[in-house]
């Protein structure tokens, strides 16, 4: 942890304690009375038992009472905080040397001295549930080693222990030393006692019980690599070889959820904040570095708590964190319904709005991800419960010019992909998803850069069920200029495409009298005159120089065909079937037709 | 009879009945304990000189700011402390008077400014530079009633000392 670190560390941990002041416990009544005894006896357990002297001279050492002129601990006028109060700063420090509580280094004494302006007043420390009744704000004495840009100060407030040095513990403060070895005995019961182990040490530097932390809930544990110690709102770690790491609040929370240590292992680091000031994150791991399988947890403080692992956060890094398009995760990992796939949510702040995205691994589609307007398309689609099945692309741009991205899916039978389908999303045609064969024959003409354009709409069924299509548009000048259609109907999947559609349509379609499309469009010659053709259940569309997209059907396009179609006497239709009075007829290059 | 006493750039011209100390103590390390922070090398602590000078016998392991010294004060007695400070101390808001006072007031006196507050004493604390060299000087007296004549002592012992400008080994 760099100096900067634990500096910016301690800023956001004193804001985060401003925040939760209001959960700071009270050490005082009855409970405290009874950890006195026992604190006691097992700070001084000799002298407790045979010299005549009460429970609290033992835990509070010498000079505990108001009247031997030295000031009372933080910890007893701070609901446990081991920290200078609000109106108070760190006005310098004093030694102990060779002191007990510190294993047998010096113990520091930092005293907060009263901030100009600030209303304390001279008092001692008088509540029975402590023996720590030294004086309250009445020296009027600085050390002189801690914010010496500084210079107007009041008295004494309160005292602050560490065994760690002044100049680590607050980067305020200078080394210059000073001694007091009257001083060495001085304790109070809210501060640990003989020679605790480096972590709690570490959580009393952090302001202990009354802290930013708050109290313990459980005690220094041992993991494979460090210890741990869990309190109220975070957890403490001593970790190899980071040194003392730390997570907090809703980090911590989801830390929990994700099962802690022994599924996650350990931060190495204290939680960070990310690019641009919002959310925060920390990364667990058994080993530091990404040689094991790291975790790494987000906070927003919008969008909640989520982390990212294995194969999602590989791609989650390779896509910029949270900077990229998918924003923070909003869950942790998640088992899809089948249990065939796991899947994490994102989301992401842009201006004005959100975007929701998500990441799916699949042992047979692979590990991708989609987001924005084609993940909304693809939950309204029901997601991977529905058609489209999982994602095999990332949202990727379209061809053509036209703007847009799509992303591909596959849906899985027995092991293996059954079919592959599409969402496509374009500010002109809309968001829409091809599937199976009527995306193979859309991509088979070209796709969005072929004559049939980008989707119009979603798969549906016809009127009569017998038959599932999409509709497609080509786009001039961000208009759509013309319109076409995939009809699949029994197995086979046909495009009727430009003037052979809009004639189709005008024609009322499938449930016209051409009926469903029979086959794709045809060029031919009838002698030395190219014509286009298209087949329908009953009847045709011809397209040539002579007519445009001229429609027959039924009794008339049967006698038609009697007469050798394009290539008989009557040669290419100039018009499409006309029906007036009950008589359908038309004109063709070499003449007429009518029926019956 | 009057005595001079001078030791790591700090000169005492001591009046008769007064004695004095200068005294610099050897750097502590703090414990493996504390040093497991994480960070790779925690810098050592500094020590500077610390000078005592009181019309009274000095206990041999008085403190820089006179703890076990001050609690033997009798009412005719006074402590002063000159603590000097790390390098980086000098010139910053906290030290930024300049020169080392020669004359207190018995307004400079408060029977609260002490580090230890003990009754009847009262105490005076000035944080400076002198010589490009930030100090505190710390001053004790016995009795407040007294702070006259203690103060009119004090001074005398006050006027008597040099900093020179460069720490001596």
């Amino acid at each position: 942890m760099s100096e900067s670190d634990r500096r910016g560390g301690t800023k956001l941990l004193r804001r985060i304690g401003d925040a939760l002041g209001g959960s700071r416990y009270s050490r005082r009544g009855f409970f405290s009375r009874v950890a006195v005894v026992g604190s006691a006896l097992s700070l001084d357990p000799i002298s407790f038992a045979t010299k005549p002297a009460s429970a609290y001279d033992a835990v509070c050492g010498a000079n505990a009472d108001c009247g031997s002129g030295y000031t009372v601990f933080c910890c007893t006028i701070n609901n446990g905080g081991n920290f200078c109060p609000d109106g108070s700063f760190l006005g310098g420090w004093w030694k102990a040397d060779n002191s007990g509580f510190c294993c047998g280094g010096p113990r520091y004494y930092l005293d907060c001295n009263v901030s100009c302006g600030t209303g304390y007043s001279c008092g001692c420390e008088t509540s029975s549930s402590t023996c720590d009744n030294r004086k309250i704000a009445c020296n009027q004495f600085r050390y002189g080693q801690c914010n010496l840009e500084i210079d107007c100060y009041g008295p004494v407030l309160c005292r602050v222990i560490t065994c760690t040095p002044p100049w680590v513990f607050d980067p305020s403060c200078t080394s210059s030393s000073a001694t007091d070895q009257n001083t060495a005995s001085h304790t109070a019961p809210c501060l640990p006692g003989q020679c605790p182990d480096p972590l709690t040490l570490h959580y009393y530097d952090l302001g202990g019980p009354g802290g930013a932390f708050g109290p313990e809930v459980a005690g220094v544990q041992t993991l494979p690599w460090g210890t741990w110690i869990q309190l109220a709102n975070g957890a403490l770690f001593e970790v190899y070889p980071s040194g003392f790491t730390s997570t907090f609040g809703a980090l911590y929370a989801n830390y929990l959820a994700l099962g802690g240590p022994n599924a996650v292992g350990v931060p190495f680091r204290d939680d960070q904040v990310c690019v641009g000031g919002v959310g925060q994150y920390n990364i667990y791991n058994r080993v530091e570095g990404s040689a094991s399988n790291p975790t790494l947890s987000y906070w927003h403080p919008y969008f909640g708590s989520g982390s990212v692992t294995g194969a999602t956060l590989q791609l989650f890094n390779l896509q910029h964190n949270e900077t990229g398009p998918f924003g923070f995760p909003i869950s942790n990992r998640l088992h899809s319904s089948d249990a065939t796939a796991t899947y994490t949510n994102f989301r992401k702040a842009l201006t004005g709005s959100v975007r929701n995205g998500r990441i799916y691994e699949n042992p047979v589609t692979g590990t991708f991800g989609i987001y924005g307007t084609i993940f909304d398309h693809y939950v309204a689609q029901k997601a991977h419960t529905g058609r489209l099945g999982y994602p095999i692309s990332l949202p990727t741009k379209c061809q053509g010019g036209q703007g847009g991205h799509f992303a591909d899916f596959a849906t899985i039978a027995n092991g293996q992909v059954a079919y592959e389908s599409s969402i496509y999303t374009n500010p002109t045609t809309g968001t829409f998803s091809v599937i199976g064969p009527i995306r193979d024959a859309w991509k088979a003409l070209g796709a969005e850069t072929g004559a049939l354009g980008f989707p119009t709409s979603d798969q549906k069924k016809t009127a009569d069920s017998l038959a599932v299509f999409n509709t497609f548009g080509t786009i001039v000048n961000k208009t759509i200029a013309s319109t076409s259609a995939i009809y699949l109907r029994g197995g086979s999947a046909v495009a009727i495409v430009g003037a052979f559609y809009a004639r189709w349509s005008s024609l009322d379609g499938a449930t016209g009298p051409l009926g469903y499309p029979a086959s794709d469009v045809t060029t031919q010659a009838a002698g030395s005159t190219p014509y286009s053709v298209q087949l329908f259940v009953n009847g045709a569309i011809y397209d040539s120089q002579f007519g445009s997209a001229c429609a027959l059907s039924g009794g008339l396009y049967t006698k038609y065909l009697s007469q050798g179609g394009p290539t008989g006497p009557l040669g290419l239709p100039l018009t499409s079937e006309v029906t007036s009075l009950g008589v359908t007829s038309a004109t063709f290059q070499n003449g007429s037709l009518s029926s019956p | 009879m009057a005595s001079t006493l001078r030791a790591h750039g700090i000169r005492a011209e001591l009046p008769s009945g007064w004695e004095g100390r200068i005294t610099q103590l050897a750097p502590s390390m703090p414990t493996n304990a504390a040093l497991r922070s994480g960070a790779a090398e925690i810098p050592a602590e500094v020590t500077r000189p610390f000078a005592h000078f009181a019309n009274m016998a000095l206990p041999p392991n008085t403190n820089a700011f006179g703890g076990g010294a001050v609690e033997h004060l009798g009412a005719e007695h006074s402590l002063i402390c000159l603590i000097e400070y790390s390098e980086e101390c000098a010139g910053t808001a906290l030290f930024n008077k300049h020169r080392l006072p020669k004359k207190l007031s018995p307004r400079d006196f408060n029977r609260r400014g002490l580090q230890r507050i003990i009754p009847g004493q009262a105490g005076s604390q000035t944080f400076l530079t002198e010589a490009g060299r930030p100090f505190c000087l710390y001053v004790v007296v016995g009795s407040y009633r007294r702070l006259s004549t203690l103060t009119r002592q004090v001074n005398t012992v006050l006027r008597g000392i040099h900093v020179d400008p460069v720490t001596s080994a």
